[in-house]
């Protein structure tokens, strides 16, 4: 049944397929959000229906007494219609926004090739982070008490330049230089990884060309250092021989 | 690298391109995003509320004067009719790759190619937009970004060591040669009072 509607849902949305990894690297490893993630969500997502039943009974009690006060037939219709729709909406929209949660935990896949990492994630809005290894500047690991109840973890992966939260709806808070592995029960394997594949690159990772590293300045190889003496030395020589040579 | 993809062949739409191909068979290119964009925009412009007559007007001059020029070393994009913008970028400084699509491109067959370099703004510093081949792009600047190939793959780093190496090495001859004329000259000087010379050689 939840099988039947998801692949109904995802070919609705028009879902593309699992990502693929970023190519001509060999994979490493493909990662998902922890099982315990799904919970983790659905407290927050029962949390927040509580409160919105809370709000609507709130607002159930102050028709009712308004409905008393009011005469006239027709305001009470239309605040009967108003109770209604909104009782009619809260509940439409609980499957609905659990299915979205559900698939939101699903459709995640946390890439590492040898050479970069692919983070895909989302249903509505669906987002893709492509980086390299090379361009990483810091790689945190974030975690709150309930996270740390249920053994979770977000490893957040950052590259170099600014700007606050993504203006367009891009995951919540989630400015465009960052990645998040979010929710995944081994973020300490993941952070390895990463940092191992970091290590091997010395330079700044702010676009510097992929060459190798500049030769060190000719002077400083020792047969050249050699010769550069050995041609003082005769010099000093001649210029003393001039010297004690009679004036001719 | 320029005649490497020249001779590269063209593979086919949709199909899994090769490690470091490039979707342009020949470059620089001009795209010019497809005609759905228009339909996206003008969509997108009717979410804007009571403004949205002003935003159609500015996304539809948007569309017909956006270009995309993919060249050898970067891309540039440039759009706008009374105020032009051009933006432009290099393939090595690219920081990340974004590559974001809502519910409506998704249906128009559409996504946003948001490429990020090293720089202090909040938004993209170019989106690629309304081009089909969306994949094809990303993978295309992935391929071209800093780290996606292995150092020993750059063409030519070996070569560039090895002539790196040979000034060095012909320096040090030079030098040699030099020292030899001095020590030669200094010996033809007249003969007497060479005695010094053994003493500091």
């Amino acid at each position: 049944m939840f099988e039947a509607i998801k692949a109904w849902v995802l070919r609705f949305l028009r879902v593309p397929a699992e990502p693929t990894a970023p190519e001509g690297g060999r994979v490493i490893r493909v990662f998902r959000a922890g099982p315990m993630y799904f919970r983790y969500k659905l407290a927050f997502w029962a949390l927040r229906q509580l409160a919105t039943a809370v709000g609507l009974v709130g607002g159930l009690l102050f028709v009712a007494m308004l409905r008393r006060e009011i005469p006239y037939p027709a305001v009470d219709l239309i605040l009967a219609l108003v109770e209604g729709f909104a009782w009619a909406a809260f509940l439409a929209q609980l499957p609905f926004s659990f299915a979205v949660l559900r698939l939101d935990y699903e459709m995640r896949w946390y890439i590492l090739s040898d050479r970069s990492l692919r983070i895909r994630e989302g249903i509505l809005s669906v987002r893709e982070k492509t980086l390299t290894f090379a361009n990483i500047q810091q790689v945190s690991i974030q975690q709150n008490p309930l996270q740390r109840l249920l053994g979770l973890a977000d490893v957040r992966v950052a590259t170099a330049g600014g700007g606050s939260g993504g203006p367009h709806g891009q995951g919540v808070g989630e400015s465009m230089h960052e990645a998040f592995f979010r929710g995944v029960d081994n973020a300490d394997e993941i952070r390895g990884v990463i940092a191992e594949r970091v290590r091997l690159h010395r330079d700044t990772g702010l676009g510097d060309p992929d060459e190798p590293e500049p030769l060190a300045p000719a002077a400083a190889e020792p047969q050249v250092l050699a010769a550069a003496h050995e041609l003082h030395r005769e010099i000093r020589e001649l210029r003393r021989a001039f010297a004690s040579a009679p004036a001719a | 690298m320029s005649t490497e993809s020249a001779t590269l062949p063209v593979p086919a739409a949709g199909a899994q391109l090769p490690a470091g191909a490039t979707p342009f068979p020949r470059l620089p290119v001009t795209l010019q995003p497809d005609p759905r964009l228009l339909t996206y925009y003008m969509l997108s412009s009717l979410v804007a509320g009571p403004g949205f007559p002003i935003l159609m007007v500015y996304l539809y001059f948007r569309y017909h004067t956006l270009r995309y020029v993919v060249e050898e070393e970067g891309i540039t994009m440039r759009w706008g009719i009374l105020f032009r913008r051009e933006v432009s970028l290099t393939y090595a400084r690219i920081q990340d790759i974004h590559l974001n699509s809502n519910f409506v491109e998704r249906w128009l067959g559409l996504a946003k190619v948001q490429v990020q370099t090293a720089s202090g703004s909040s938004t993209a510093e170019m989106t690629v937009e309304g081009l089909p081949q969306f994949e094809a792009i990303r993978d295309f600047l992935y391929s071209r970004m800093r780290g996606a190939r292995d150092r020993a793959a750059v063409p030519g780093a070996g070569a560039a060591a090895e002539l790196a190496g040979a000034p060095a090495r012909e320096l040090t001859e030079v030098l040699r040669e030099i020292a030899a004329e001095v020590r030669e000259l200094r010996r033809a000087l007249p003969a007497p009072r060479r005695t010094e010379e053994g003493g500091h050689v």
